[in-house]
């Protein structure tokens, strides 16, 4: 007696999976952009069997493809964290480089010496070094246009060198430091007034 | 090419043996100390006798004439019209019928030429007439090919300068300058007038500071060709050198005189100093030592002593070295800012530029320490000044209109006017030493 209605319960399953299956294949959706019938398999016919298993009994049968189908999401969900931190730390990477190359130090009038101001972005500026220790940089020194270019020359060459030796004195190789003095000849804002002169006197960072 | 020197040789020959004087030059040169800038000789140049007849070289040569005599500062060139004579009228050139005449329209001297045109050759005869004294102070006759009118010309106009001042002028010299131009900083050249001009480099990159060689044959200068600031030692006529490059900068190259060698300022070693180079780009040995920056050398005229550039004391000040010794003495005290010092022909003054307040003005001091004088005032940055050969003018730079420009004035100030007209920006002007050797010393 218990046979028979376990036999015509286990039909009456297969036909229920069965409708629920053809009604379930149309709502494939597509992650991404790209289709991916393994991922959205799963994902879909989960929701709709825990609201099928008003019956405790079901449990039994459909058990082995729960499991399957958390193995298959959990898999997913390792992939899409492997690729999220992927992204991050090339995000970070682009992020850091962009610190790194964008922040500019600026300097006093006719002086090589670094500014109090500018010591938190030079430490910022060694972290990213030191992160990245693979990263082989240029430190341009540029001075403003109120000097004479021959003794600007020599001043760019000194706050070039005022900023390499901060990084050798934080522990930097000084095989990966090249300095260049580029003087007046290279102003970053036009300009005949304090406003631009201040915006000239720099040290400006390239990553070779 | 042997056979174009041959040529250049042929000519050089051919133009200065038949360049003599056909009179005893009148004794005693007048030779002048203080400002001579202030009181214009007042000098009349009449149009040329010309065979066979041709008013426009008449006029032609005596215009070239003029201009040469005026560049200098030295004269006051009288107008034409008011000429009582003229050689080309009355064809007399060899004698003045009435000094009296020209003393009487304000002419302290006259110059009289005549030329004499046969094909590809000219004769050329020119006498300077002290019409004061009544008396004939220069008499030269030359001979020559036609394309030679103007040099020629311009080698009586040394004599003229000679006899009055006492030194042979600059009229054989060229100015090296740089000029963005092209939308690169590359280096000119020109005459001393601003004339001529010829593009020397084609680095397509930041070209500055030219030096010339005190055989005016090779230029120096630094570029960044490669990228970093080195030095190129390049000879004119064919452009082929060397270079140096060093890690950092390579900077400010000066000619010893004399002596195929330079100084420059080098900052391998981790501080900016003054180091000389042999002429084909081998280092040799450190001239300074102080922790700072050292830059910008520039030689006496013996080569015993180089002035230069030094913050050691704090601010850029201009020092001088002893060749011998290697003792320094601070010369600049005056101003926080003193740079680009040129020592002067003579040996006893050195030009700067001083900036104050966003100004820049060029000065002269003795190399005793004495006597600063300021050349410009009021006329916003003027930089770089390099003296003429003889001592008696300076080319420098200035944004007096603007744009930064080559600028020329007398030694003591006078007659500031801009040297050219070219686009973009110049600035960097170097003035050659005389490019033919003195003849007549």
């Amino acid at each position: 007696m218990q046979g028979k209605f376990m036999r015509s319960l286990v039909f009456l399953l297969v036909i229920v999976g069965f409708m629920f299956m053809t009604s379930c294949t149309p709502k494939k959706i597509k992650v991404g952009g790209e289709e991916q019938p393994g991922t959205s398999e799963s994902e879909i016919i989960t929701p709709n069997q825990k609201s099928s298993t008003d019956n405790d009994s079901k449990d039994y049968y459909v058990k082995p493809d729960t499991s399957n189908d958390e193995r298959l999401k959990a898999e997913a969900e390792r992939r899409r964290r492997k690729e999220q931190e992927m992204a991050r730390r090339e995000g970070k990477y682009t992020e850091a480089k962009e610190a790194f190359t964008g922040n500019i130090i600026y300097f006093d009038y006719d002086s090589a010496a670094l500014r109090p101001d500018t010591i938190a972005l030079l430490n910022g500026k060694v972290d990213f070094l030191n992160q990245y220790p693979g990263e082989k940089i240029l430190i341009e020194g540029h001075c403003d246009g109120q000097g004479t270019s021959e003794y600007n020359l020599a001043l760019g060459d000194r706050r070039a060198r005022s900023v390499k030796a901060f990084f050798i004195n934080n522990g930097i190789a000084n095989a990966r430091i090249r300095i260049i003095s580029y003087g007046e000849e290279k102003p970053a804002v036009d300009g005949n007034d304090e406003a631009a002169w201040s915006k000239n006197r720099r040290a400006e960072f390239v990553i070779k | 090419m042997k056979k174009n020197t041959i040529i250049i040789t042929g000519t050089a020959i051919f133009f200065f043996l038949f360049c003599f004087p056909f009179f005893a030059m009148s004794a005693g040169k007048n030779v002048i100390t203080i400002n001579p800038f202030l009181r214009k000789m007042p000098i009349a140049v009449p149009h040329f006798k010309s065979v066979p007849d041709n008013a426009e070289l008449s006029e032609n040569c005596a215009a070239i004439l003029s201009d040469t005599l005026e560049f200098t500062g030295y004269f006051k060139i009288l107008k034409q019209a008011a000429f009582p004579d003229s050689p080309h009228i009355t064809g007399k050139i060899d004698s003045v019928a009435d000094f009296g005449q020209w003393t009487a329209i304000g002419a302290d001297y006259l110059i009289t030429g005549g030329i004499k045109t046969n094909g590809k050759l000219f004769e050329m005869e020119l006498r300077l007439f002290d019409t004061v004294k009544q008396t004939m102070l220069i008499g030269k006759r030359y001979k020559g090919w036609t394309v030679d009118r103007e040099k020629t010309i311009r080698r009586f106009c040394s004599e003229v300068i000679h006899h009055l001042t006492g030194s042979w002028g600059f009229f054989d010299s060229r100015i090296a300058f740089v000029s963005n131009g092209t939308g690169n900083k590359e280096i000119y050249t020109c005459d001393f007038n601003g004339k001529s001009i010829k593009k020397f480099t084609t680095h397509k990159s930041i070209t500055l500071t030219p030096s010339w060689s005190s055989d005016a044959k090779w230029l120096a200068y630094t570029s960044y060709a490669k990228g970093n600031p080195d030095i190129y030692i390049k000879k004119l006529r064919d452009k082929y050198g060397s270079v140096f490059s060093r890690n950092g900068t390579n900077a400010t190259p000066a000619w010893v005189p004399g002596k195929f060698m330079l100084a420059a300022s080098l900052s391998f070693s981790g501080d900016q100093d003054i180091y000389l180079l042999t002429g084909k780009g081998k280092l040799g040995k450190r001239l300074t030592r102080k922790w700072g920056i050292d830059t910008s050398p520039a030689f006496s005229p013996d080569g015993t002593k180089m002035a230069f550039v030094s913050s050691r004391a704090g601010s850029p000040q201009i020092y001088i070295y002893d060749m011998r010794s290697g003792k320094v003495e601070r010369l600049t005290f005056d101003g926080r800012y003193n740079t680009q010092p040129d020592w002067s022909p003579k040996g006893n003054e050195i030009v700067y530029s001083a900036l104050n307040r966003s100004r820049i003005d060029i000065c002269v001091i003795g190399v005793n320490g004495r006597n600063m004088r300021k050349l410009t005032r009021n006329s916003g940055k003027n930089e770089s000044p390099s003296w003429a050969p003889d001592g008696s003018m300076i080319v420098f730079s200035s944004n007096r209109e603007g744009p930064n420009r080559i600028y020329i004035m007398t030694a003591f100030g006078t007659d500031q006017r801009r040297l050219l007209v070219l686009p973009g920006q110049q600035s960097s002007p170097a003035w050659s030493p005389r490019l033919v050797q003195k003849i007549s010393d």
